[in-house]
This record gives structure tokens, sequence and C-alpha cells, in this order.
């Protein structure tokens, strides 16, 4: 390291995104598929195992590892100074990102690896896997009532529905929303475009929530790799960290103030912005009402009105806030802690201008990522920007 | 802390927690989770209202039977989760016992409609 860079360090960039496609049975096991993502994050920042100096890992619930990081350092042919695994429920792939972050811009770490990856679809039967979720809740007093993760989300929805008097169609433009921004990433487990009443008419889950307000169960991985490095001008910096946790339970949640608002204006205050300098969004959406609660708490939409906006097209691709233009958990897939990273692959790639057929005809220069973890018990949010004045059109060179 | 026993435990009643100092609540502890007082159980009054509600079509367990859970608040300000009848709506008036209900006849509290 420089004089230069020691007296005035750049801070923590992420130099590095890898992502598989998402589905059922890709053929992989879960440490499989985060070697793919890593692997993948190496190449994209151009370099090796060697380079690496820390492993942060996700936790899978398909391994449940006392060393997830450990496990994929040796399998990766990784000898990193440190290694340790993260479980914050789906908040665990942005927590991850916010730990390398800190590591770098202390000094004490040069180069962090960021993996989650997981056969949460084929790994286990899908009983099994809302089962295991599930003990995010209560064991005595929520989880032996029957309840799950689809029945804590319902409860908040049905709270929603009730204090906005909304209606399950505003949930619905949110879900068709994802599935159109899906359509555009071949990556995608749903790729088919849907309407508003198929969301309505399909099988309830958890009433309010229906199949289609309700993210599927996928295999995938994701990685990223956060450097020192000034970079090529691909490097996208975190400028802003923030982060909530006001409660575990929603038995014990307080409803008007989940925790997305706190942590959002952290991040915006470091970044020194707000959202009206914000292009482009990354904000978690295991549910319709997951990300209708979010956008609202984060101040992009008016308490009740987030269906109303994607109805209005403010979350499409030509809209004031593209918003998880990879499709989201609701439709690129949720496998597990990946499935909350997907979101930043996505804004990174915008970012840098290497969307392909997605890619923002004005290249966002700044993106603000939220996930959740729990049941909106854990919040994590990043401001990300372009290192160089990327505003202009975009340049295609994917 | 108090080990009391409750529906979870095979008692057929509810019991919450308070400090002394009157904050009061539902999972059970062993200090207050607002001030870290020492925490004691006692039997909360069994009347509320229902704070939000969902009809579940796909159990943790994999069960097939649908059931309705309920948050709901009792007027002494702590609230819990509970299984509901069918004429529970959100917002309604409720009495909360620890009942043997559904096909299982397992002991859970379970909201019914307050009659006038």
């Amino acid at each position: 390291m420089n004089a230069e860079m020691q007296s005035a360090p750049a801070g923590a960039l992420v130099t590095g995104v890898g992502l598989t496609a998402f589905g059922k049975n890709l053929g992989k096991s879960a440490l499989e598929l985060q070697a793919m993502a890593g692997f993948a994050a190496l190449d994209d920042a151009g370099i090796t195992a060697s380079g690496i100096d820390t492993v942060i890992a996700g936790y899978a619930t398909t391994i449940q590892h006392l060393m997830p990081a450990n496990l994929l350092a040796e399998f990766m042919g990784i000898s990193p100074t440190r290694a340790f695994g993260m479980s914050v429920g789906g908040a665990t792939g942005l927590s991850m990102v916010a730990e390398a972050t800190r590591l770098v811009r202390s000094g004490e770490a040069e180069t962090v690896l960021v993996v989650g990856g997981e056969d949460r679809a084929s790994g286990q039967g899908r009983d099994s896997a809302i089962a295991t979720l599930a003990q995010v809740g209560h064991p005595t007093h929520e989880v032996s009532l029957g309840a799950n993760i689809p029945a804590y989300y319902a409860l908040l929805a049905s709270e929603y529905l009730h204090r906005h008097g909304a209606t399950r169609e505003d949930f619905a433009h949110l879900a068709v929303q994802m599935r159109t921004h899906a359509s555009n990433h071949p990556g995608a487990h749903f790729t088919r475009p849907t309407t508003v009443e198929e969301v309505l008419t399909a099988p309830a889950i958890a009433e309010p929530l229906g199949l289609l307000d309700c993210c599927p169960v996928s295999d995938g991985g994701a990685a990223f790799v956060i450097s020192n490095g000034v970079g090529d001008g691909r490097g996208v910096r975190v400028t802003g960290i923030g982060g909530a946790n006001l409660h575990q339970h929603v038995s014990e949640a307080n409803f008007a103030d989940f925790g997305a608002r706190e942590s959002s204006a952290q991040a915006f205050a470091e970044a020194a912005v707000g959202i009206e300098s914000i292009d482009v969004l990354g904000i978690y959406d295991s549910f319709t009402v997951t990300l209708a609660v979010l956008l609202e708490e984060i101040g992009i939409a008016a308490p009740g009105t987030a269906g109303q906006m994607a109805r209005d097209g403010a979350f499409a691709a030509n809209g004031r806030y593209p918003l998880n233009l990879h499709g989201g958990l609701l439709s690129y897939g949720h496998s597990g802690v990946a499935g909350g990273m997907a979101h930043l692959v996505e804004v990174v790639t915008q970012i840098r201008g290497e969307a392909g057929t997605r890619q923002l005809n004005r290249r966002p220069q700044r993106g603000l990522l939220h996930a959740d973890g729990g049941v909106l018990s854990a919040h994590v949010s990043l401001v990300v920007e372009a290192t160089l004045d990327t505003h202009g059109p975009a340049t295609k060179e994917f | 802390m108090t080990q009391h026993s409750d529906w979870s435990r095979g008692t057929p009643r509810i019991l919450a927690q308070k400090c002394p100092r009157g904050h009061a609540w539902y999972l059970s502890r062993p200090r207050c989770p607002r001030c870290g007082a020492e925490a004691t159980s006692f039997e909360p009054g069994n009347e509320g209202t229902v704070f939000a509600l969902t009809t579940l079509h796909r159990r943790s367990d994999g069960a097939h039977e649908v059931v309705r859970i309920a948050l709901v608040d009792l007027d002494e300000g702590i609230r819990l989760m509970t299984r509901a009848s069918k004429a529970v709506e959100i917002g309604c008036r409720v009495v909360v016992t620890a009942e043997a209900i559904g096909a299982d006849q397992e002991l859970l509290p379970n909201s019914e409609v307050l009659s006038a």
C-alpha cells in the first residue's frame, strides 16, 4: 500500500461480483454453488484465490456446518488470515458486505471474499425448507401454533391492508413488476410475465398472501470481492452502511417501526445523500408485503402507496426508482443468503453499465440496498456509488 | 426466574410476565426487556382485540388442516399469538383461552368472538 492511500484511504469497493442462475435442480451442492459464485467473483475482479485475505460465508440450511467459511475456503483453495460465518437470516448477505467493508476501511483486511449459496430447493423437501425457516419464530409460543414464515408475513399483510384500507391488488402490482424485470434475465427462476389477475387468483398460501405474493425456494449462489483497490472504474464504492435490530419475533414487533427507517437513515447519513439522490434500488422482497413495508419505511413510498407506485410504473426500468431489475426474490428467486445478495449484484452491474439488455438507458450513479432477516427483524442498508462519473449514455461493454 | 406452567407445558392457562415498574410482556424471559428488572409471571385478563389475522393453508409441520392464526392485543397491553375461530375478524373483540383445539386436540391459546 503506498503512502497516499494510507493518508487518504480509498475506502471499500465492490470489485468483483458473481451470480449463478437461480432455479430448481441445478445439479450442484450448496458448496459447489458457493464455489461457482465465488470463482466468478474472483474472475470478475481479476484476482486469484491467493489474493484473498478474508473469507466470509453465509449459513446454508442444507449444510448447517459449524464453520461455513473455512469449509468454503478449503474447497476453493484459499488460505485466508480470517474466515468466519454469518447468520442473520435474509439480512446475512448485505451484513457480510457491511462487515467486509468495515474490515477493509479499517485496514485490517485488503481483499475480502463474501459468499452465499445453497441448494435450498433441491437439497431438501419443500415442507422441510418451510419448517426450517419457521424456526425464526418462537418455538413454543408461535411455531407450535402451526405458524411459519408465510404466516408471519401474512399477519403483517393483514394489518397493513386493514390500516391503509389497501387491497390485495396493491400487493399484486409489486409481484407483476418483479416478474416483468425477471423476464429480461436469463438466470431468473421465473421468467414468464404474469398479471394482476393471475396474482389475485393464485392459490392461497397464508391469507391475504397467495402463491405469487411469495418468493419461490431456489437453488443458487452469489459472491462479492470487497477490496481497497482504487480499481479501474468498474469498482463500486460502499459509501453508507446502516442497521437496526428491534425485535426477533413477530409477536414483539412494533408494526409502526420495524427498523428499516433507522437503518436506511444511517446509510444515507454516512453517504451524505438522501433518497432523492438514489438512481436504482435493490430492496428485499421475500413477499409482496415485505417490499411494500420496506419501501414505505425507507421513505421511497408514502404509507400505503407502494403498490400504487408500482402500478404507475415508478419501479419499472424507465421509472423514477428502477427496483430489483433482476426480478428480486419474488422472481429471480430465493436461495437463502444468495437470494439477498443478487440485488447488489444487479445494482453493481447496472452502475458499471454491464447489464446488457437490462441496462438502464441512463447509467445509474448511486444505488440503495436494503435487506431484512427474520420477520422484518434484522435490517441492513447500503448506499453504493460509482467510482467514476458514469452519468451519460450507458456503454455496452459486456 | 419463576417457573410457572402455562399451556405450552400442559396447564390450560395463559401466562404473561411483568416487572415491578409496571412493564408487561408475553414471551418468557429472566428479566424485563425494557428496564432489566426481575420478571414475575402472572395470569392476564383474557379479553382483547384482534390486531392481525391470517388463514394459513400450508403448515410448517406439513399438516393439511387449514388453521387461523391471530395476533391479539389483550386489554392489559400484552400481544400474543393465538389460534382463532372462523367468526373472528381483524379488529374484533375476542376472549382468549387455552383449550384443546383442532384435529389433534392440542392445548393452544385460541380466540373466540366476545359475545356482547
